[in-house]
């Protein structure tokens, strides 16, 4: 188990100017024996950064440290085979032309000793391979299996860390989840620092212990998987992260108005609560961040909310996004349950459930919508 | 899409001088042949070259050498385009061993197919026997001879290496365009000329040049056939009166049209690629109907004169020259030396090809392209070309001169891209996560070269080894010029027996040649094209490392870039 401490990271490739760099200027800590998900649109950096911490990639400026040793730094490289950091790749990388063993006990001191072997059934278990893969072919495994092999051909050395690279991309939807799953058992079980990159907002949010949200080679925000997903640092992580809206309201202290009605809220122009007086211009003008299951849809005689028509329906099974349009013409992704939906057509009311609600500083010209769709940033 | 770009930027580090000092002194070593032509043909001042020059036989050279091109390109796109469709777009009966047949003329160097048409077709050949009692003729027209027979015969035996990339681009083609355009209301036959045709429009332009550029060079069949290009001129003028400045002059007019023709495949073949996608399923087949009966007969036509003729005329005259008593003690010493100048010459080429391409295909810094790329020299040279510059430069060097290591040399020279070909194609298959990989696991980069890049790219430096060897077995004026006295190989009797057309003597060697060479020439360059197969439907949860499909794509790819022409070219000496 390591820590591992990126300061001031920069990474410009050969070719391109500074202005162009793929990372510019990271800092960033990834605590022992957590599992750290970096999530972010194709290009944005996260997969420099980890080749940089794997040792693949030079940074143009900046540190690198593994608990106490500095691994790259101005004048100083420690290269990938002296980091004892283990990487799992998107195609899994095994080597063809080695049986399984033979790919697990490549990076063990003395491969073919007979403590290799132990470990070698070691790995297998904890992999949750059967043993008698032990001399099989990469090409005679699964997508799903030879990931596994993958992740503990990288854990057999006992490294200190271990970087998996949109290691779940190349398999399919059903195949991700369980093989997504199986692999933080295996990593919480051996007790590794671990870092994923994925551009993937949902494996982020359910894998991760921490997230770290990057943008154009930057670190937008970090934080555990419910504060990035329900308090987004900036409107882009917000979208990137979900869908949702931005209603139009008025901030004043802990509370904010809108269309919708009166909630706490948190956020740049959120004050703290206590005894302000109430402000007489109504408050300053902001934008709150709805996701869609942050509305509920009531009959049209309940005497709170907002009276709307459900005009579209997305249906997904376990559960469905309702499209409703406010007498004002105003239309709101709200998120329901098939169990409980009334039909399309049908005049009903929208509250919002009790919770804190993040607010942004409006945008500086006035001609703000009331509702503005947030759309994630399909990559 | 940036990601990617980026990936594509990325590279270790440094580049380890082990692989590049080496690489240099390779790159030297092929171009010598080349600086040395152009320093040998103007050692007297540029308008001494150009009274060689600019004459009106060069022009004369030049219009036959040219039309010699033309006419090949264009039987061969004749035979290859609609032998390809028939293949693997048609229900042709029989059409996989077809596709097969239709391949083996490239078993054939061109002087033996030469040997062959004219012993069949020669004024007093087979076919006059055969047609004398119906056309009373004392002789047939010389249509054997001269420009018609050239065409002939590098047409008809140079067309595999157009129908082999069309057969693969054929077979790739994503049948969701031809669908769409039929459900788009376009005919079958609209479909095939604004659809189908167009999408083979890269394999197909630079293929044609490779057609040309194996018509310029070849030395083999137009001295058989007697027809005078620049080739054969310039062997006349070098053996007639060792006018070496003649003879160098005009070899830097050759290897200015085969440096011109290289250019355009070049170009041409940037601005055609089209970005191909995985086809998620085969191809379908368009039933021949009634069309077939004449479908058949084409394609029996073009096999019993491209694959029975030599076949027959070599092995009849073998038969005849054993019965007669053949000099067999001849032949097996010159399939002795054969071999052994081919196999020096394969490993000095899997040797040298090796820090080459474990340079130039991580490192795409200028210095390596501009390294890897001189080491294609030999490709844009001529045989003939090259044996005449060894040999002047070898005149000054006796302890060199008419040695067997000098002949091997040559052989490195002109083929040495195809090792180094087939090593970059097998190094560009590994994907850069492996190397990776060995390195997170804790390995040093010389042990991930051990243990891991060696092992895997193994099977590419053999076949690489494999070509060297196949092509230098068959290759001619190389070996006629730089061959020991008294050292012949089954290439110089063959071609010499055949020039005085003492057929009986030409056919034994022909016969061994053809035999030994056959099966390498099946098994690297007509079976991988065929063999592939587009997977039936994708497999998303398995990750191989090297589908079928990647591997047909790469020899469509090595065949589209002339990164080499790497497979096809020259397996049948010119």
């Amino acid at each position: 188990m390591a820590t591992i401490d990126i300061r001031d990271l920069h990474i410009v490739y050969p070719g391109t100017t500074p202005g162009q760099a793929a990372v510019r200027g990271v800092d960033l800590i990834l605590p022992s024996g957590q599992l750290t998900v970096i999530v972010g649109p194709s290009g944005c950096g996260k997969t420099s950064l980890l080749r940089a911490i794997a040792g693949f990639e030079m940074p143009h400026r900046g540190e690198v440290w593994i608990d106490d040793a500095k691994v790259a730094g101005p004048s100083h490289w420690v290269p990938p085979e002296r980091r004892r950091v283990g990487m799992v790749f998107q195609d899994g990388a095994l080597f063809p032309h080695l049986t399984v063993a033979e790919n697990i006990a490549y990076g063990l001191a003395r491969p073919r000793a007979a403590e290799a072997a132990a470990r070698v059934d070691a790995m297998l278990d904890l992999a949750g391979l059967p043993r008698v893969y032990r001399d099989r072919y990469p090409d005679e495994l699964s997508g799903g299996e030879q990931q596994r092999v993958a992740l503990a051909r990288a854990l057999a050395p006992a490294p200190r860390a271990v970087l998996l690279d949109e290691s779940f991309a190349s398999l399919d939807a059903s195949l991700r989840r369980q093989v997504r799953d199986d692999v933080r058992a295996i990593l919480a079980r051996a007790a590794v620092t671990g870092v994923l990159v994925t551009h993937d907002q949902e494996e982020a949010l359910s894998l991760g212990d921490r997230v770290v949200v990057m943008h154009a080679g930057r670190v937008e925000q970090v934080g555990d998987p419910l504060t990035v997903y329900h308090r987004p640092a900036s409107l882009r992580v917000a979208r990137f992260l979900g869908d949702g809206q931005l209603l139009a309201c008025r901030v004043d202290g802990p509370i904010a108005r809108c269309a919708l009605g009166e909630v706490s809220c948190v956020g740049p122009l959120a004050r703290d609560g206590g005894t302000h007086p109430a402000r007489t211009d109504g408050g300053d003008a902001g934008q709150m961040l709805v996701r869609p299951e942050d509305m509920d849809v009531r009959p049209r005689t309940h005497d709170a909310g907002s009276l709307g028509r459900i005009c579209q329906r997305q249906f997904y099974g376990h559960d469905l996004i309702d499209e409703i349009e406010l007498e004002d013409g105003a239309r709101l992704a709200v998120r329901g349950f098939a169990s409980a939906c009334f039909p399309v057509g049908a005049q009903v009311k929208v509250i919002l459930r009790p919770k804190m609600f993040q607010v942004f500083a409006a945008p500086a010209r006035d001609a703000a919508p009331s509702v503005q769709p947030l759309r994630t940033a399909h990559v | 899409m940036s990601e990617r770009r980026a990936a594509r930027r990325r590279r270790s580090p440094r580049a380890p001088l082990v692989w590049v000092i080496p690489s240099l002194l390779t790159a030297v070593l092929v171009t010598v042949p080349l600086i040395y032509l152009v320093l040998r043909a103007s050692e007297n001042g540029l308008s001494a070259y150009l009274d060689y020059v600019w004459t009106p036989i060069t022009a004369l050279l030049l219009r036959r050498t040219l039309l010699l091109a033309i006419g090949a390109v264009l039987l061969a796109i004749a035979l290859a385009v609609p032998l390809a469709w028939l293949v693997v777009r048609t229900d042709l009966p029989g059409r996989r061993v077809w596709a097969v047949v239709a391949a083996l003329p490239l078993v054939f160097p061109s002087y033996v197919a030469a040997l062959a048409l004219i012993s069949f077709a020669g004024p007093r050949g087979f076919l006059h026997g055969w047609l004398e009692p119906l056309t009373q003729l004392d002789r047939l027209p010389p249509v054997a001879y001269g420009l018609s027979g050239a065409v002939l015969v590098l047409g008809w035996f140079t067309y595999p290496y157009v129908y082999l990339p069309l057969v693969a681009a054929l077979r790739l083609q994503n049948p969701a365009y031809e669908d769409s355009a039929r459900s788009l209301g376009a005919s079958r036959w609209r479909t095939f000329w604004t659809v189908t045709l167009p999408q083979l429009r890269a394999p197909l332009a630079s293929s044609s040049l490779l057609v040309a550029l194996y018509a310029l060079s070849d030395f083999g069949a137009v001295s058989i056939v007697r027809y005078n290009t620049f080739t054969l001129s310039i062997y006349n003028a070098y053996r007639g009166h060792f006018d070496r400045t003649i003879a160098s002059s005009r070899a830097t007019i050759l290897v200015l049209l085969t440096v011109l023709l290289i250019a355009l495949e070049a170009r041409l073949v940037q601005r055609l690629r089209a970005g191909r996608r995985r086809p998620s399923r085969p191809p379908s087949r368009v039933p021949l109907g009634v069309w077939r009966v004449p479908a058949l007969v084409f394609v029996t036509t073009v096999a019993l004169v491209g694959v029975g003729m030599p076949v027959g005329v070599v092995g009849f005259w073998a038969v005849r020259g054993l019965l007669v008593g053949a000099d067999v003690d001849a032949a097996f010493s010159a399939v002795g030396n054969s071999l052994f100048v081919a196999a020096l010459a394969a490993v000095i080429s899997m040797v040298l090809s090796l820090p080459l391409a474990l340079w130039s295909v991580r490192d795409r810094r200028p210095l390596a392209r501009l390294v890897e790329r001189l080491s294609r020299t030999g490709f844009a040279l001529p045989g003939l070309v090259i044996a005449l510059a060894l040999v002047s430069l070898a005149s000054r060097v006796p302890w060199l001169y008419q040695t067997v290591p000098l002949l091997a040399l040559a052989y490195v020279v002109r083929f040495l891209p195809e090792a180094t070909g087939t090593t970059r194609a097998a190094l560009a298959d590994l994907a850069p996560s492996f190397e990776e990989a060995g390195r997170s696991l804790g390995r040093t980069p010389l042990q991930v070269l051990r243990t891991l890049v060696l092992p895997l790219i193994l099977p590419g430096v053999a076949a690489g080894g494999a070509l060297v060897f196949l092509t230098s077995m068959k290759e001619l004026p190389a070996t006629l010029l730089l061959r020991p006295i008294g050292f012949e190989t089954l290439a110089t009797d063959i071609w010499l027996y055949a020039g005085e057309a003492i057929y009986a003597r030409a056919a034994l060697p022909a016969l061994i040649l053809l035999l030994v060479t056959a099966p390498p020439v099946y098994w690297l360059a007509i079976r991988p094209v065929l063999r592939e197969r587009v997977p039936a439907a994708d497999r998303s949860d398995a990750v191989p490392p090297s589908t079928p499909l990647t591997r047909a794509d790469a020899i469509l790819e090595s065949t589209l870039d002339g990164s080499g022409a790497i497979v096809g070219d020259r397996l049948a000496g010119r």
